[in-house]
């Protein structure tokens, strides 16, 4: 249109009335985009919600299943057998106690004499390794009584072959030089038909002999304590796998029962849905068939309750026996390790004794019929200490062990990354220079990217022997924990985690630090302050809101974290003993995350076990959001208003 | 307390009068509804306001505003932040309805009779006759000639040679084809701010609009940058009905034929320009021309 | 601490001059300190990656023509045969080729060791990966990207969409095993799937006349399932980071295009989207490097440890790829060190996987970093 043209016409309202409609349809072609994208955030967002909707569909069935189990478990009367079972445990762990210390005790006579015999051995068999490529053919030659003159070259080998390895061979600092000169000697010329063993490694052998047996005569009183440590329990025990026994079979009716009522059911509703009347009564005999005898748990569980007076007698025997065998526990040990053994067992004797006689109250007042309420399965799965599955005595879906070997390499893996990434964060925005800031965001962010089971693999190929050789330096010996038992334990898991969680707390603690107004820095600098007093005085303290969210969503990164605990974390499902204090984070754990993903691939779908998992997934989601919950209000509480 | 006054164009002699510019001769009005009792019938108003109450949800932002806007006229609405000027110019090509919640409550906005929140009109289709001008300026980040051009590409238009014409003609008709012709393909952001201002106005002429809403179209610029866009908007008035936000005096002095005195949501005063500054007929017009508030 | 009355009585002395006192030496401590702590990580993320470059390059690389080994980079994994003849000779070798080397020692064979998983190569998992994210690009970046813009462009900003975007920022947070867990419940055990025969447990069948039936049975372990669950564990990701993208185009271009005529859809697409995009792929493709990377929700989904055929080796055509279950990079991974003893034959195929896998992931997290810095000077408002 060119403007003379608009001069003309300039009052067409006409130009303003929509055009003709889209398709002919009745909606025009914007509401149409609309819809589709609007049906796109719906089926995100519907499927996202879906997520809580599968998680509780699956594990919410848990809770019916597993009151179930709990009821057979009481009806059947394993209950009744795990009052004694606890004790009896109990006492096994304390005699273990007093095994390992007296261990420790008899090692202070015999242990140089034993070792240097152990070494030796060691060399030896070591070098036989080696040369086994000689040796098997002399041996054969041997077996097949070959004459000398064809053994002779093999021997010369077999021998030549000896003195390169012994030759070698490094043998340890126990044997003085003239003892490894001669041991050498010995090893090279060694053969495979000799009757018996050089002088040498003789001596050894007979002087580790008498050594073990003068320590046995040293410590004979803790040995005849420890032994009858172990004696008093014996009756008891008898008697718990007699009523064990019966308890099983009742249990194992009480399922084939169960299965038998699922299979009627499943017969009386294929029946319904039959096509032709000839298959619906063919269902309708089956069902018939199947027989449904109540099982009479009364009649059952008789026999347990007829040996509670047997038991009633049992139990004072017991705590008299194994009161009489704790004071011949020495109240002084000479090693620190039997010491702290020693120790440990007389703080659990008393708590032991008062479970034992709580045991017989409890098994009189055990009554079978006692019904089971739903909420004691939710109970029990929040608050039980046994996850034990596949078991054939009793499943337990217990999530405490999990959940302490989460909280714990959580722990481990916040108290080292808390102060690396806070420090990063302050270097990197208020100290480093520009280039510098240039390369360590990008670097530190990129951890992010490096996907956990990498991490995972780098735990298990090389961060566990690291762990575990530099616990063996002796300059170290007195951090709690050292030297390390096992390659694979939640410190190892904790270190790899805080690496993970690195990069999300540095980043979002970055930001918070840099959202702070220039103002503040340039007010507190103007009035003489430093550069680090600027920092900790006026910068840290205004974002620290920020920090906190930061640390907060680390965290909820470390709890959710799977492969890298899967792999690395030791998976010994088990509340840790703490009695190790510090040392704790260096045993083995199982966790939330990782037993779903050990787990759930095994079991069969529907199964009880599966229900737990799911239940455990459930439980993550919850923790998970409120972690995130907690963030939020942290950043909402503290919000910084800028100007 | 509601006055408007009548506009009389054609007896007040406009300002820029000694520019040679005569007013053009009114069409023939084909708008039969407009006229109102409150405000005297211009014989050809192309937006007409009638008894209209503004609110942003709850809260109500003009009261009863009637108003009768010339063709091709600069009309300047004036008053003190906050008193409904940019409100009244966003409803006239309804931008306002992308605010949650703000909407028309009584009365109605008619260009050129048609009533514009009726449901059959289409908005892309009124906003492409009624363009707009914002407060800063704001080139998309793309280069000169698609700035330009952008309006006519979504209106369908993709011939290489009608563009061509059409960036060379807004160019020229913003003062900026002389500085720019030879790098249209230049990003429009490394313009300085004056030349960004004046290329969204070319931009928003290239699709021949009737009328051009323009929301302090200086406020972010320098003097000389202004009176640049000030003798630009002169120029306009020749082909296009302007209408102006602004809140320098100075500025709708120097530009508009009409002009609006806005306070607290209501139309205090509506006069040709001159009568506005010289000779006011209300008491806060006063006040406010002199100074006495802002 | 000086007066004001003594610098005018020495105006030789500098009344700026630092302050002696043990104070400058805290402090810079503390600076190093600092210093120290950011290094420290940045040491060890170095030594972590040149160890695994250092181990897993020579499997795949090679000093001498054609410098790839590409025996690793084309073989489907296979139980590695270790065969040590009486003289110490050994010989490692295939499944396959046991025999011939059985025959050719005879007597002569002294022991044999069988290392699974460690021969062969890594193709299988390769393609895997490559599948399964594939489908979650698709679906994330689809779904993602839509819902994004409807979330910041169309919707009412009511009540219900504060909540919905407070539930998708909140999901961003939950494991990913418990995705895992997700997706086998919805997409393994229930998703909708036309067939002619319905499964027993499918939850609802809707016959759709011609013997076809919409079943809700689920997609069993599948490229399909292991890629929804992935694409459902960024989404929330790429939600929030696309929304954050179409927000930060300024309102101006969308009120000036607007006032121009456009209509809302030109409007979102010539003056928003091209805006955002940069940000939006940036951000998606750090989501994808993770969806590459994530174990736990595959594990249950789609990942098999073994498999002696490629996807498309099969006679259930095109759409079989998609079906069926595969192996996968991480899960291989998993595999090669949870599930087998650690030993020098093992090692080649472990740290040989972990450096591809690696490469693979750092390329795309790399081109997101790259891409994010070139656009970040391009587009500025």
């Amino acid at each position: 249109m060119e403007p003379e043209k608009k001069a003309d016409a300039p009052f067409n309202a006409k130009d303003l009335i929509k055009p003709k409609r889209f398709l002919g349809l009745h909606v025009d072609k914007q509401n149409i985009i609309k819809w589709f994208f609007g049906s796109n955030a719906g089926v995100t967002i519907v499927v996202l919600f879906l997520i809580m909707f599968f998680l509780a569909r699956e594990g919410v069935g848990f809770l019916p299943t597993y009151q179930w189990e709990l009821s057979v478990y009481r009806l059947a009367g394993l209950e009744f057998c795990d009052y004694v079972e606890k004790p009896i445990s109990e006492q096994v762990a304390m005699h273990s106690k007093l095994k390992r210390a007296l261990g420790a005790e008899l090692n202070t006579v015999s242990k140089v004499d034993r070792d240097r015999r152990d070494a030796a051995l060691l060399a030896k068999s070591r070098i036989e390794d080696k040369v086994t490529l000689q040796t098997e053919p002399l041996q054969e030659a041997l077996k097949a009584k070959a004459p000398p003159e064809k053994t002779d070259p093999l021997r010369v080998a077999l021998t030549q072959a000896t003195t390169a390895a012994v030759s070698t061979a490094t043998l340890p600092a126990i044997f003085t030089a003239e003892e490894q000169i001669q041991l050498k000697a010995e090893l090279s010329a060694l053969q495979p038909d000799q009757a018996e063993l050089p002088p040498f490694l003789k001596s050894l052998m007979a002087k580790s002999a008498q050594k073990t047996s003068e320590a046995k005569l040293k410590y004979a009183a803790l040995i005849s304590t420890v032994d009858a440590f172990d004696d008093t329990a014996e009756k008891l025990t008898k008697v718990h796998s007699e009523i064990k026994k019966i308890a099983l079979e009742t249990k194992e009716a009480a399922n084939q029962l169960h299965m038998a009522e699922d299979a009627k059911k499943q017969l009386l509703e294929a029946a319904t849905t039959a096509k032709t009347e000839a298959e619906k009564q063919a269902f309708l005999k089956d069902a018939a068939a199947t027989s449904l005898a109540a099982i009479d748990f009364k009649v059952r569980t008789q026999p347990l309750r007829d040996k509670l007076p047997e038991l009633e007698k049992l139990i004072p025997e017991y705590i008299t026996a194994i009161k009489k065998a704790a004071e011949g526990i020495p109240e002084n040990a000479e090693t620190p390790e039997a010491r702290k053994l020693i120790s440990q067992v007389r703080t659990q004797l008393p708590k032991h004794l008062s479970h034992v006689e709580q045991c017989t109250q409890l098994m009189r007042d055990w009554d079978y019929a006692k019904p089971v309420p739903i909420t004691q399965s939710l109970t029990s799965f929040l608050f039980g200490g046994d996850w034990i599955t596949n078991s054939s005595w009793q499943d337990f879906y217990g999530v405490v062990p999990l959940l302490t070997g989460s909280c714990l390499i959580a722990l481990v893996a916040m108290l080292i990354s808390m102060p690396f990434s806070v420090a990063a964060a302050i270097y990197t925005n208020q100290f480093a220079s520009l280039r510098e800031q240039d390369f360590i965001k990008p670097t530190i962010e990129f951890i992010q990217a490096i996907p956990s089971v990498v991490l995972g693999f780098i735990g298990i190929s090389v961060l566990g022997d690291l762990i575990k050789s530099i616990s063996l330096l002796p300059f170290l010996s007195w951090v709690p924990g050292f030297p390390v038992q096992e390659r694979l334990n939640m410190f190892n898991a904790g270190l790899l985690l805080a690496f993970m969680a690195i990069p999300t707390m540095f980043s979002l603690a970055e930001d918070a630090i840099n959202n702070v107004p220039r103002a503040f820095s340039e007010a507190s600098e103007a009035l003489g302050a430093t550069k680090l007093q600027t920092v900790f005085k006026v910068i840290v303290p205004a974002s620290v809101s920020g920090i906190l969210a930061a640390m907060l969503l680390g965290l909820g990164r470390i709890i959710g974290e799977t492969m890298v605990v899967l792999l690395v974390a030791g998976n010994r499902i088990a509340i840790p003993d703490f009695s190790d204090g510090i040392g704790t984070v260096f045993q083995p754990a199982h966790t939330l995350t990782g037993i779903i993903a050990q787990e759930l691939g095994e079991v069969s779908r529907g199964s009880s076990h599966w229900q737990a998992l799911f239940m455990v997934g459930i439980l993550l989601f919850c923790i998970s959001l409120i972690i995130n919950f907690f963030a939020r209000q942290v950043v909402k509480r503290f919000k910084f208003h800028k100007s | 307390m509601v006055t408007t006054y009548p506009i009389m164009m054609s007896t007040v002699a406009p300002k820029k009068a000694e520019s040679g510019v005569a007013t053009p001769p009114a069409a023939a009005p084909e708008v039969s509804e407009m006229a109102s009792e409150t405000s005297s019938p211009v014989s050809n108003a192309i937006i007409t306001v009638k008894d209209m109450d503004f609110c942003y949800g709850a809260k109500q932002a003009m009261f009863n505003v009637n108003l009768n806007i010339a063709t091709k006229k600069v009309t300047a609405f004036i008053g003190p932040s906050g008193c409904g000027k940019s409100t009244l110019l966003r409803c006239f090509n309804r931008i306002n309805d992308r605010i949650p919640g703000a909407h028309i409550s009584k009365g109605e906005v008619r260009i050129k009779g048609k009533n514009i929140n009726e449901e059959d009109v289409d908005l892309a289709q009124l906003r492409r006759q009624v363009g707009m001008v914002f407060q800063r300026s704001n080139p998309f980040p793309k280069s000169i000639y698609e700035n330009v051009a952008y309006g006519l590409r979504v209106h369908g238009e993709s011939r290489k040679s009608v563009l061509d014409t059409a960036v060379e003609r807004c160019l020229t008709h913003a003062a900026l084809w002389s500085e720019l012709k030879d790098r249209l393909n230049a990003n429009a952001m490394g313009l300085s701010g004056g030349q960004q201002q004046r290329l969204c106005i070319a931009r928003a002429i290239a699709t021949e609009p009737d009328i051009l809403l323009m929301d302090e179209p200086c406020s972010a610029l320098d003097p000389i940058a202004t009176s640049k866009i000030e003798e630009l908007i002169f120029q306009l008035s020749n082909d296009y009905t302007v209408v102006i936000v602004t809140h320098s005096m100075q500025q709708a002095r120097r530009v508009a034929d009409d002009t609006a005195f806005f306070y607290l949501g209501k139309l205090i005063e509506f006069a040709p320009t001159m009568e506005i500054f010289s000779n006011p007929r209300q008491k806060q017009t006063e006040a406010y021309v002199r100074g006495q508030f802002s | 601490m000086q007066t004001p009355a003594q610098d005018t009585a020495t105006p030789g002395t500098n009344p700026f001059a630092k302050q002696k006192s043990h104070r400058e030496t805290k402090e810079s401590l503390i600076k190093w300190t600092l210093r120290s702590a950011t290094y420290v990580i940045l040491i060890i993320t170095a030594s972590i990656f040149t160890h695994i470059f250092i181990r897993g390059a020579p499997v795949v690389f090679s000093l001498t023509p054609p410098f790839i080994n590409t025996s690793f980079l084309t073989k489907l994994p296979e139980t590695l045969h270790v065969l040590e003849d009486k003289q110490g000779k050994k010989y490692e070798t295939t499944p396959t080729g046991v025999d011939v080397i059985k025959k050719q020692l005879g007597d002569n064979l002294r022991n044999e060791k069988t290392i699974s998983y460690s021969g062969g190569g890594i193709l299988g998992p390769i393609v895997g990966t490559i599948l399964l994210v594939g489908v979650c690009v698709v679906v994330a970046l689809g779904l993602g990207i839509a819902s994004a813009i409807y979330l910041s462009e169309y919707a009412k900003q009511g009540k219900f969409i504060e909540m919905a975007r407070l539930a998708i920022l909140n999901l961003s947070g939950v494991p990913s095993v418990v995705f895992g867990l997700f997706g086998l419940g919805m997409f393994v055990l229930s998703a909708p799937k036309i067939t002619s025969h319905p499964l027993d447990r499918s939850l609802l069948a809707i016959p759709l006349g011609f013997g076809e039936y919409i079943s809700f049975e689920g997609w069993d372990t599948s490229v399909l399932a292991g890629g929804f669950t992935l694409a459902f564990v960024i989404l929330p990701v790429v939600i929030t980071a696309s929304e954050e993208c179409l927000k930060a185009v300024p309102q101006g271009f969308r009120e000036t295009s607007l006032a121009l005529g456009a209509t809302k859809w030109q409007t979102i697409w010539k003056c928003v989207l091209p805006f955002a995009m940069p940000g939006i792929l940036t951000s998606s493709i750090l989501g994808i490097a993770r969806a590459a990377g994530e174990t736990a929700p595959i594990m249950f989904t789609a990942a098999l440890a073994f498999k002696d055929k490629l996807p498309w080796q099969g006679d259930t055509g095109i759409m079989g790829i998609f079906t069926q279950s595969v192996q996968a990079l991480p899960y291989h991974i998993y595999t090669l060190s949870a599930r087998i003893p650690q030993n020098e034959y093992s090692e080649r195929a472990q740290y040989g996987s972990v450096f591809v896998f690696l490469v693979l992931v750092m390329s795309l997290a790399g081109a997101s970093v790259i891409l994010r810095r070139k656009l970040r000077a391009k587009y500025k408002w």
